[in-house]
């Protein structure tokens, strides 16, 4: 069925390049060491032991120890938890808010389109970090699940503005007019048609999101207005680490280097993912 | 003998995704000095490519000149880099183009002066002040008024057409030898088509420039072109002159072509389609690429490899395996068995009226977008549509077809008057009340690519509005049902899963029809529903609605910008110009006695497929252009094109009369 195989066209023309097979490699790897940390770990990632703290790199902990002790690749792993679960489920809430925004402002324009599109306008205008911190210093009390929903809503106003405009496109096309012609009611317009023709765009988008949301996480992180102290973030670790960088190098630029590892993989794959689906923007990779 | 430009053996390919695909294959043609010849096909047939290919600009990679020679004057280009100095000299020298799209062609950020003079500074090596003289003298030349002052004009700032005469000029700046004319007039109006080729046809007889017309229009080339080659599948199948090619055509191909073809002039007798689609250049076959739709086909023709070129006379050649004896024989088998009965007449009951329609915008101006004034796209229309007729609705861009077609089905909120569904007034109904009598009247679009929903499936897409309508009540009936709907717009029930791009644009067309079929409706609104398909598939939707309307007893409003076929399919045609109908009859009193000048102007416009009939013809070509609503004359809107118009023509607008029997004309003449 073409269905299937023009799903396989996509994926065949996302992976045919080299880089966006390195990129979802990477995404991989991180993925399976934040499922598995558990078993790929001998230790725990909160006990503490202060006598053997911020030793380099030795055959027991790879990575060293930090200023309590704990083993530096375990934090980690654990700490990928975190980035991934935040990157996603953040990703996840923001999307479902603004698809839903995007689709009744699409569909329905006029009035309703103009409020809510100079409410987003707004919104857009303050750098999402900043709305984060707001958000979070308000609302979030260091909880996992708090840090979640604050950088959710504030990458919002992205998934509605593209979400309206694509709806705003597919919505004068002729089978749009067919439908009303049927005499269909607007549920199944909608749902039936407008969405599964809108949703791709969304898709990338969303893909290039989790490693923005993730690089906002772990700002918040260092700067303290993330998941409270003991949570293993790469954020707060390399807040941690950074006062003792020429003592213990490993400390700080491992999970520095895990952050921009991860975001440069959704990234790439998210670019990649535009250019498998839409051809004509094919060349910006 | 030597002849100006040759193309011989010429091959190209393009590297996809599913390997190298063939455009081209081994296409040889040639042409004289001063002569004019036909390259027509269908979309894919490689008649584009193959021009392209010869100039070298088709994108390498994925394009790929496999073999050939391409002789001009006896030079061979091919042994040229494609950046090489002498190509560019050929270019826009030697040989002018234009183009299909006057929209796209030109750029929009410069000047129309500056994209003249930079062609001519270029190739003639002019100085400003000389190329500035001889870019005014072009324009004159293609017939641009005032043409000094229009010189630092931009391209939107003129219509599609004068657009298509600023190419033109372009073409001419670098005093080409040769003109290659890429469907010319495809994107522009019937009247204003036969202004641009009879401008081409002059001007290639003054000059003495070879002009190389690729077109799918049929009529266009039987109009103008001495010689002839039609292509199919990136070969040449035929070629001669064009009086050999339209009187005695040789290969099954070209004789389905001319069948396929509603003529304005021919009676009202069933069309013969071709059947199946034209091969993508994806999966060329091993033999004949016509051989699976060729009714003559042998197996020979399956697996002998492509036909060699065969002289049939004297300049005329043919590429098939089959001698012509045993086509005629079996040609005269195959016509006995077709039905050539007349279209049913239609009923006296009136199942849709509009009184009075008018459709008109409000313009808005300023900071506060206060209305301005009105925008008047359709203005009094008035006509009645019987059980099981067709009306034909026939006009040019901006003449308010669509807007008819979108305002009767209640698309649009700006209309006004009355639209009798039966006895109730639709446009006085709530779209509440409305929407569950929309099942009634139907409609079939243009596009049949973005006409269908991309991620369903062809029978969701044409089963959706069963169940909504409580027209089956389970899902046996249901399926059922869309398997008797396939069938009745012949495609396959097991196709059924298919979601809508794997099927041709004929296959799509049907499951529109199908769409629009599902709800048992009385009325069809087909919006221009064969334009955008291929010649050869044309004719099997036109005679798939002939055979519809008999079997189910629909009515049709058949809007379209094709005088030939509108004549063709219609009972009645109303002829539309500038929001007004003109002139509304039967479609044999509208051919034989057309009343309204412009009915008249139309009627002269339309080439007709067959040179002998297109010299016995009075030429009057219209002048002018279909003015913008924004700028309708007062009066009668066509007094400004019309060399009969009087003061009474611009003072006053002409209300329709019936000055024959059922035949009415809105004009002061009368």
């Amino acid at each position: 069925m073409k269905q299937r195989s023009r799903f396989s066209y996509t994926m065949k023309a996302l992976f045919s390049r080299p880089l966006v097979v390195a990129a979802a490699i990477i995404v991989l790897l991180f993925l399976l060491a934040a499922i598995f940390a558990p078993f790929l770990s001998p230790y725990d990632p909160y006990e503490t032991d202060i006598t053997g703290a911020l030793k380099g790199p030795t055959a027991a902990h790879i990575l060293g120890t930090d200023k309590l002790g704990r083993d530096i690749a375990t934090r980690l792993m654990y700490g990928a938890r975190t980035s991934l679960l935040i990157g996603f489920a953040s990703v996840m809430i923001s999307a479902l808010i603004g698809v839903l925004i995007g689709l009744v402002c699409g569909f329905y324009g006029g009035i309703v389109n103009e409020i809510l599109s100079r409410v987003v306008d707004a919104l857009m205008s303050i750098p999402n970090i900043m709305l984060a911190m707001a958000l979070s210093m308000m609302f979030s009390s260091g909880t996992i699940v708090g840090l979640m929903i604050v950088l959710g809503l504030a990458t919002v106003p992205t998934y509605a503005r593209i979400m309206a405009a694509e709806v705003m496109r597919i919505r004068d096309s002729d089978f749009m007019v067919a439908e009303k012609v049927l005499g269909m009611s607007s549920a199944r317009k909608i749902f039936s048609h407008l969405l599964p023709n809108c949703i791709s765009p969304i898709l990338v988008v969303l893909t290039a999101n989790i490693g923005t949301t993730i690089l906002c996480e772990s700002s918040l992180n260092f700067l303290g207005l993330g998941v409270a102290a003991p949570t293993a973030s790469w954020g707060g670790m390399v807040n941690e680490a950074y006062m003792m960088m020429m003592l213990t190098p490993a400390y700080a630029l491992a999970p520095g280097l895990c952050i921009m590892l991860l975001v440069l993989g959704f990234n790439i794959l998210g670019d990649g993912l535009r250019d498998a689906i839409d051809p004509r923007l094919r060349g910006t990779l | 003998m030597e002849h100006f430009w040759e193309i011989n053996k010429l091959s190209v390919s393009y590297k996809t995704m599913d390997g190298m695909t063939k455009a081209v294959d081994q296409v040889s043609l040639y042409v004289d000095r001063g002569e004019t010849i036909g390259i027509v096909g269908e979309s894919g047939s490689g008649k584009s490519q193959t021009q392209l290919a010869a100039l070298q600009l088709i994108p390498v990679p994925p394009g790929r000149i496999d073999e050939g020679e391409v002789l001009l004057s006896g030079r061979n280009l091919l042994s040229f880099s494609r950046k090489s100095r002498e190509m560019r000299e050929v270019r826009g020298g030697q040989i002018g183009m234009i183009f299909q799209e006057p929209m796209t062609s030109l750029n929009p950020v410069k000047t129309i002066g500056a994209q003249i003079m930079e062609s001519i500074t270029l190739h003639r090596g002019l100085a400003k002040e000389q190329a500035r003289k001889e870019a005014v003298a072009l324009l004159e030349k293609v017939g641009i008024l005032d043409a000094e002052s229009r010189l630092s004009d931009y391209p939107h700032q003129f219509s599609g057409g004068m657009r298509q005469r600023i190419m033109i000029a372009i073409a001419l700046a670098g005093d080409p030898e040769m003109i290659i004319a890429d469907e010319p007039t495809t994107a522009l109006d019937v009247t204003t088509q036969a202004q641009i080729l009879e401008l081409l046809h002059q001007l290639s007889v003054e000059k003495h420039i070879a002009l190389v017309l690729i077109t799918h229009n049929l009529g266009i080339v039987a109009r103008y072109a001495s010689r002839i080659y039609v292509m199919y599948a990136g070969n040449v199948v035929e070629t001669g002159t064009a009086e050999e090619i339209f009187h005695q055509p040789v290969h099954p191909y070209t004789k389905g072509l001319l069948k396929a073809v509603p003529r304005l002039d021919s009676e009202d007798e069933r069309l013969t389609p071709i059947d199946g689609v034209p091969p993508s250049p994806a999966n060329r076959q091993k033999g004949c690429q016509f051989a699976p739709r060729c009714r003559y086909a042998t197996e020979a023709c399956l697996d002998g490899g492509i036909p060699p070129m065969q002289e049939i006379a004297p300049g005329h050649f043919a590429a098939c395996h089959l001698s012509s004896v045993r086509q005629t024989a079996a040609t005269a088998e195959q016509e006995k068995q077709e039905n050539k009965k007349p279209k049913p007449a239609p009923g006296e009951e009136a199942v849709l009226r509009a009184e009075d329609l008018c459709v008109s915008f409000a313009v808005r101006k300023g900071l506060l977008m206060r209305e301005s004034g009105r925008l008047e796209v359709l203005r009094n229309v008035n006509f009645t549509l019987h059980k099981g007729e067709t009306l034909g609705l026939v006009g040019e861009s901006g003449c308010g077809k669509t807007t008819t077609a979108k305002a009767v089905l209640k698309l649009l909120n700006e209309a006004t008057g009355k639209v009798w569904l039966g006895d109730q007034d639709l446009l006085a109904m709530p779209e509440r009340t409305f929407k569950k009598q929309r099942r009634r009247i139907q409609m079939i679009f243009q596009d049949p690519y973005s006409s269908l929903d991309p991620r369903m499936t062809a029978g969701g897409i044409v089963g959706e509005p069963l169940f909504p309508y409580g027209l089956v009540k389970t899902r046996q009936e249901y399926d059922k049902r869309v398997d008797e709907l396939f069938r009745l717009v012949g495609l396959e029930p097991s196709m059924r899963d298919r979601v809508a791009h794997e099927f041709s644009g004929g296959q799509r067309q049907r499951i529109g029809i199908a769409r629009a079929l599902a709800t048992n409706p009385d009325i069809l609104i087909c919006d221009e529903p064969i334009s955008a398909l291929d010649v050869s598939i044309q004719a099997q939707i036109i005679n798939l609605l002939e055979d519809l309307q008999e079997e189910l007893g629909l009515s049709y409003l058949f809007v379209a910008h094709d005088l030939s076929v509108v004549k063709h399919i219609s009972h009645r045609v109303a002829v539309m110009y500038l929001g007004t109908i003109v002139e509304i009859t039967s479609s044999r009193d509208l051919y034989l006695d057309p009343l309204h000048p412009y009915t008249r102007a139309l009627m002269q416009a339309v080439p007709i497929p067959d040179p002998s009939a297109e010299k016995q013809r009075e030429q009057v070509i219209l002048g002018g252009e279909v003015p913008s609503i924004l700028r309708r004359p007062e009066g009668c809107p066509f007094s400004n094109r019309c060399s009969h118009a009087t003061d009474l023509c611009r003072k006053e607008q002409p209300q329709p009369k019936e000055v024959k029997e059922k035949h009415f004309v809105a004009c002061h003449l009368y």
